[in-house]
């Protein structure tokens, strides 16, 4: 796994069978950031050639002043990632200049996009006095004349863009200069070649720049390998070569448009801390200090997107009337209500939810990016939709930003008047689109997660959590009765009582102890006093599950009835059907509701019940 | 630390990886230039070797070995 050779065998057999690489793939090759991977990747890929494929082909010619080394391999590995079927030119060693006056940069007529890399070697002579600093910026200058002349002969010649990067002043050079003075002129000077080559593509919409320098001084690795320099006249290490196609990626998916439009965003954990259904808008993580302040910066990182034409789409398995009152009143929230053109907030599946909402946004779902910190969710989305770029906002807030900016889904060459009122106009777009509707989840995607529920008798251990469970539970809690822990261990010492606690597992991971329920035990009839379960996990049918595993043991304990209640409260709407769906019927009192313990009850194929060692479904 | 067997087994599957040859036949031909073993496939090797070992070659004695042997005792005496 970790060395990618599934993904490299996947891609291999693509090529093999003449396929594009399918959207599942290409979102795992465009996760990859480990250079050796990509650069596998890339060479897998070398051969790729597809006819009326859904990538879109892109010719990028590559010019350098050094050796190109494996950047060939990571342009090709990011594009296909990005939906490109990408045909790489290199230039021939050493031949720069005279490909750049020449506008010669392919065999068959112009490229899409020339990259051009340029080490320092361009602008600095091999000799030069470190007494005389201010003669040495006076070469760089007219190195960069030099420059622009070729750039001007080749954009007379050819209607490809240029895309050039600024330059890091190599420590070895830096170093070289031992007065700070001259030190000092020698930064200035080099800090001023590269506005100037950013200067450029201000001046000039047919050239762009990357700013490596401010890329590299935030990244993790060397940016250069003196051994690899010295013998191969590689300058820039596999990192360094891999962040510039990954920012050449950037802007070669801007410019064939096959950036991202929609940013669809969970709401608890992901936009704030903590789950509102639970805590309440009061109790929420959000402003003031760590961690509150890392979701007050994501919000406000998202509204700068939306500013520039990024549209929002809400996706919350919530009450949608909760969620209304947070944002609207919540003096922290910087994304209020009408920042989201779309909202769907309510307990169906999220990838249904989302088709639902691109839909009525007259967008397709290769345009959404989604950001949720569930690997439930992300592991849904990604399987029924897997054109949609997936983010994890799981682990430490602090990353969120991070998480959502660096790969530059929203990258537009330039903003227009449209670009900023989009949102506005998507919103209205939507405003009477109904997202109530209820989607049932993919049952597909529920089997292959192999769900596993746990019922256990409460112990001395688990009596704790259980409490806990009671307490905090807001949204399915059928009776709002709050057994706290005294009164859980006396009822689970009691023959007359029983208490259980649920846990559930999947192939994600183990969930712990997500439910509870305390009964009446008579010889005739059960009665459920309360029953209540994590909102974690509501929607892959481990209520049903519950509710099955409590008849049989009911039956198996020769009792002839099961008695359930439900008490409305403000917050548990979703557990309102639950007595029904189970396959209870009302028995005419307000809020209680029967079966007959012969009666049928099903459990979700999809979700063994284990008891011990025992399995009973 | 890496074990000798490891660093081998490392060493065998890098190659594999960057000459896309099975590790059989590497074993079976251990001469490098026998292989597809040009500049950049060996820069490509250093730069993984010294990733996944942790290790830092003199690139004088990383250009000198000439079968893949020489490359294991390489990567074993600098580990």
């Amino acid at each position: 796994m970790e060395d990618g050779k599934e993904l490299i065998n996947a891609l291999r057999d693509a090529v093999k069978e003449n396929t594009a690489p399918g959207p599942e793939l290409r979102a795992a090759l465009a996760k990859i950031d480990d250079p050796a991977v990509l650069r596998r990747a890339g060479k897998a890929l070398s051969g790729l050639s597809v006819d009326d494929s859904e990538l879109r082909p892109v010719r990028v010619a590559v010019l350098a002043t050094c050796t190109i080394g494996p950047y060939e391999q990571f342009l090709v590995a990011d594009l296909v990632a990005a939906g490109m079927l990408p045909r790489i030119e290199p230039g021939r060693y050493g031949m720069f200049e005279m490909a750049l006056g020449t506008a010669e940069f392919a065999q068959e007529g112009d490229p899409d996009v020339v990259s051009c890399l340029i080490d320092e070697s361009y602008f600095l002579p091999d000799e030069w006095d470190p007494a005389d600093v201010t003669g040495l910026g006076e070469h760089v200058s007219a190195r960069l004349n030099d420059l622009r002349g070729l750039l001007e002969a080749a954009k007379s010649k050819s209607s490809a863009t240029i895309l050039l990067h600024t330059l890091p002043l190599p420590s070895a050079v830096r170093d070289s200069v031992i007065s700070w003075r001259e030190r000092t002129r020698l930064a200035r000077i080099w800090h001023r070649l590269n506005a100037d080559l950013l200067g450029l593509a201000e001046e000039d919409s047919q050239l762009a720049v990357v700013d490596l320098v401010s890329v590299l001084g935030d990244a993790a690795f060397a940016a250069r390998d003196d051994r690899l320099h010295r013998f191969g006249d590689l300058p820039f290490s596999d990192g360094a070569l891999a962040a510039m196609a990954s920012e050449a990626r950037r802007f070669i998916q801007a410019k064939t448009g096959l950036s991202r439009k929609v940013l669809a965003l969970d709401l608890d954990n992901t936009l704030w801390g903590g789950v509102v259904g639970e805590v309440g808008a009061q109790g929420l993580e959000l402003g003031g200090l760590y961690p509150g302040n890392c979701y007050s910066e994501f919000q406000r990182v998202v509204s700068r997107l939306r500013d520039q034409g990024v549209i929002l789409v809400l996706a919350s398995k919530n009450d949608a009337d909760l969620v209304d009152k947070t944002l609207t009143e919540h003096p922290e929230v910087v994304l209020r209500p009408e920042a989201f053109s779309a909202k769907v907030v309510n307990w169906s599946a999220k990838a249904a939810n989302l088709s639902s909402a691109a839909d009525s946004l007259g967008l397709s779902t290769g345009s959404f990016v989604f950001v949720d910190d569930s690997p439930f969710e992300r592991g849904h989305v990604e399987e029924e939709l897997p054109e949609i770029a997936v983010l994890s906002a799981e682990g430490d807030p602090a990353h969120l930003v991070r998480t959502l900016v660096r790969q530059g889904w929203f990258d537009v060459l330039e903003l227009t008047g449209t670009d900023r009122s989009r949102p506005e106009l998507y919103r209205s777009r939507t405003q009477r689109s109904d997202f109530s509707s209820d989607f049932g989840s993919s049952e597909d995607y529920l089997r292959a997660l192999e769900i596993e529920l746990t019922p256990a008798p409460a112990t001395e251990f688990t009596v704790a959590r259980i409490a806990q469970l009671a307490g905090r539970t807001n949204q399915f809690n059928l009776t709002g009765v709050r057994f706290d822990e005294k009164a859980t261990a006396e009822m689970s010492d009691d023959p007359g009582h029983l208490v259980a606690s649920f846990s559930v597992r999947d192939r994600f991971g183990d969930e712990g102890v997500i439910g509870a329920v305390w009964v009446d035990r008579e010889t005739d009839i059960w009665r459920v006093r309360n029953l209540v379960v994590s909102c974690r996990v509501l929607g892959r049918g481990v209520e049903t599950a519950i509710a099955h595993w409590l008849v049989t043991r009911a039956r198996d304990a020769g009792a002839k009835t099961v008695e359930g209640r439900f008490t409305p409260s403000p917050k548990n709407k979703v557990a309102a059907d639950f007595w029904t769906r189970a396959g209870f019927h009302p028995d005419g009192t307000e809020g209680i509701f029967v079966l007959d313990a012969d009666g049928e009850t099903s459990c979700p194929d999809w979700i063994s019940i284990r008891e011990g060692s025992e399995v009973l479904t | 630390m890496t074990t000798s067997a490891s660093v081998e087994e490392t060493v065998l599957e890098t190659l594999s990886q960057v000459l896309d040859e099975p590790v059989e036949d590497l074993r079976a031909q251990p001469k490098l230039a026998a292989h597809d073993w040009d500049s950049l496939r060996s820069l490509d090797t250093l730069s993984q070797l010294e990733n996944k070992l942790g290790l830092s070659f003199d690139l004088r004695a990383f250009n000198s070995a000439n079968t893949i042997d020489d490359l294991i005792a390489l990567a074993e005496s600098s580990s």
